[in-house]
């Protein structure tokens, strides 16, 4: 038997008589969406095991729960026995149907079937009751549950915000959730992306977000794609939706996923959140049919140029706050149910959205007050690329690739600055630190925030923010600190550290660029000159403080 | 910062990477201002903001969108198109796009 053959075609394992030994067998890989196999480390392999032990005391969990009722039943007497075996029955219908559907490609509305012949009701009894407390919502009715068990959705990005957005549409019961992302659950995701747990850490995000959203609803039929979006596949993929979320985490992402939705005429939920502030709109609703400027304004519309890259940063970089992100998330699943369920066709609607499509941006500022403000925007641009009569975006521009959405978000930031021999590793500082004849002195350029998180004796905090607005006051700083203290005469060697490596080479050659900053004759090394005293400008240590955890210290704070 | 602005001065918000630019939350400024002098303005206060965020950012003025690039090239190209102005107690937002999510 062929590990593959162990899985059916949605990722399940099919459970085999002899179970323990197989399964240990085939935890050592992982089945990816396009049905290849990747090799795991030996603790994805062990966190792998863990998972199925997992799922599977889940099964008998629900085994026993299902027990305890049929034993009741079966006490009560031959008729509630026949009662609840019909029951029973009817359920696990209603679970093979949603797990053995047809793919989603290829497949239109029409062909949605709401009932199976037995019963002329348009919903089960179990959806009756799961989507009870909102059905009697008159904004969304049974008509409007109808809609949303016809809507498929695409969430591209299964992070902070694509974690709660499917939670709470997958808990509505649209009909199908399309879910991509290429990444894997860390431990770093666990505060904000709440459809992960420790156990799945190592694991793709696609498979983890699957298992959980099944465990909350079981009638959605969930599609996960396992790889990155690109422009090329993007128009593609967004033609099988009706309606598409932009929960991702970089400027040119945010823009093809704009054009996409354009060229494919599918409404736009965008939303993104940093710090403590978040941002939300919702773009091409009504879709545009290109040249028509009453309908829907997309991304390019608001923001006609991306920021420069230097001042992108993601949630790694810049961190932010659990409920701040999941804020944001949790709005777009709101957002989104507006438009699966117009209320303008809901005929008991008590509230209604206006008709005139007034486009807004919402800002959600945490530790401001009003925290939240709605900005009227103007709809299209009478010259917008993507969406105006005068656009130049087309579909072959984005499915051939000729469109180089990097180069026109700034292209690669490379952080390659400094030259091989401004530079050392974290065990060469460690040589130098216990070895070095030269007294140095290193310059840790984190904000502080992070200084105080965690920092190598002896270091000194000038952070890079300051350093970028002014170079010269905070090396000021610097040498009065350093005149300060009795064991650091001028002379003494400089070296530079951050978090990744990036900050600090920005930072030294920021400082190799003063004018007071010139060649030492006797060291062919630069030296920052004060008056007749100078400090000799050191190395950059490649890969910061995350190198120096891995490669000297593993007790250094991993945070 | 709470409550309104002093008299005679609007009110500028600061959202996201302009919030890190400027270290601020909000600044006041005298009022009236015309919306096409908000850049420079600025650009005086915090050296690089313009290039580093002004030139990406949306800014809304009472929670209306407005074009300051429009702006400038109406106030260019027609001596009666008189660019928007800032009044005294008005409200003017810098929004930043932000990517991260």
């Amino acid at each position: 038997m062929e590990v593959a053959d162990l899985y059916s075609t949605e990722g399940l394992l099919q459970i085999p008589p002899d179970l323990p030994s197989l399964l240990h067998h085939v935890s050592s890989k992982r089945l990816k969406m396009d049905g290849s196999f990747a090799e795991l480390d030996n603790d994805q392999h062990i966190e792998q095991v863990k998972c199925h032990i997992q799922s599977i005391e889940s099964i008998v969990d629900k085994l026993k729960s299902d027990f305890t009722e049929m034993e009741a039943a079966h006490a009560k007497g031959p008729a509630d026995f026949e009662n609840w075996r019909q029951q029973s029955d009817k359920r696990t219908k209603e679970v093979l149907n949603t797990w053995m559907k047809p793919p989603l490609r290829g497949e239109s509305p029409s062909q949605e079937e709401p009932n199976q012949g037995e019963s002329t009701r348009p919903l089960s009894q179990s959806e009756y009751q799961k989507y009870g407390r909102q059905m009697i919502m008159p904004e969304i009715g049974l008509d409007g549950q109808l809609k949303l068990k016809k809507a498929k959705v695409l969430i591209v990005g299964l992070g902070g915000l694509g974690c709660p957005a499917a939670a709470y549409l997958a808990g509505a019961g649209v009909g199908a959730l399309g879910l991509v992302d290429d990444d894997t659950v860390s431990h770093s995701n666990l505060h904000r992306q709440i459809l992960y747990v420790e156990g799945g850490v190592g694991l793709s995000k696609v498979g983890r977000a699957i298992h959980m959203l099944r465990h909350m609803n079981s009638s959605v039929r969930y599609v996960g794609y396992d790889y990155r979006l690109t422009p090329e596949k993007a128009v593609d993929l967004f033609r099988d939706y009706d309606l598409i979320l932009d929960c991702t985490d970089h400027p040119t992402s945010r823009y093809f996923i704009s054009d996409a939705a354009v060229l494919t005429g599918k409404p736009l939920i965008h939303a993104s959140a940093l710090r403590t502030e978040g941002l939300l709109m919702v773009l091409n609703n009504p879709p545009s049919r290109h040249g028509n400027n009453d309908e829907g304004h997309c991304y390019r519309c608001v923001y006609p140029k991306p920021s420069p890259p230097a001042s992108v940063v993601t949630c790694g970089e810049g961190g932010v706050l659990g409920p701040v992100v999941g804020v944001m998330g949790t709005l777009m699943a709101m957002e989104a149910i507006k438009i699966l369920v117009p209320t303008t066709q809901q005929a008991d609607a008590q509230v209604t959205s206006p008709d005139d499509h007034q486009p807004w941006l919402i800002t959600y500022s945490a530790y401001s007050i009003p925290s939240f403000r709605a900005h009227r925007l103007k709809g299209k641009r009478k010259d917008c690329v993507a969406c105006s009569g005068a656009a130049t975006i087309t579909r072959e521009s984005l499915e051939f690739g000729s469109l180089d959405y990097v180069a026109f978000c700034g292209g690669r930031v490379t952080y390659d600055v400094l030259k091989y021999n401004q530079r050392m590793s974290a065990r060469q500082y460690k040589y130098l630190f216990e070895h070095g004849k030269d007294q140095h002195a290193l310059v840790d350029v984190r904000e502080k925030v992070q200084f105080d998180i965690g920092h190598i004796d002896g270091s000194i905090n000038i952070p890079f923010s300051d350093i970028s607005r002014d170079t010269d006051a905070s090396m000021i700083r610097l040498e009065n600190i350093l005149d300060c203290d009795e064991t650091m005469r001028p002379g003494t060697t400089l070296h530079f550290i951050c978090r990744y490596g990036n900050d600090s080479q920005l930072a030294l050659r920021k400082i190799l660029e003063l004018p007071r900053c010139r060649a030492h004759k006797d060291m062919a090394k630069h030296a920052l000159w004060h008056g007749d005293n100078l400090y000799i400008i050191g190395r950059d240590i490649i890969g910061g403080l995350d190198a120096w955890r891995k490669e000297v210290d593993e007790d250094f704070p991993d945070y | 910062m709470s409550g309104k602005p002093p008299a005679g001065h609007f009110r500028l918000l600061y959202f996201a990477s302009a919030t890190s630019y400027t270290r601020k939350s909000s600044d006041d400024f005298p009022a009236p201002l015309p919306i096409t002098d908000l850049p420079e303005l600025l650009e005086k206060k915090y050296p690089g903001i313009e290039k580093a965020v002004l030139s990406s950012s949306a800014i809304t003025v009472n929670l209306d969108y407005v074009d300051v690039k429009e702006e400038q090239q109406a106030a260019t190209t027609s001596e009666e198109s008189k660019p928007m102005v800032i009044q005294e107690g008005d409200e003017v937002a810098i929004i930043p796009p932000v990517s991260s999510g």
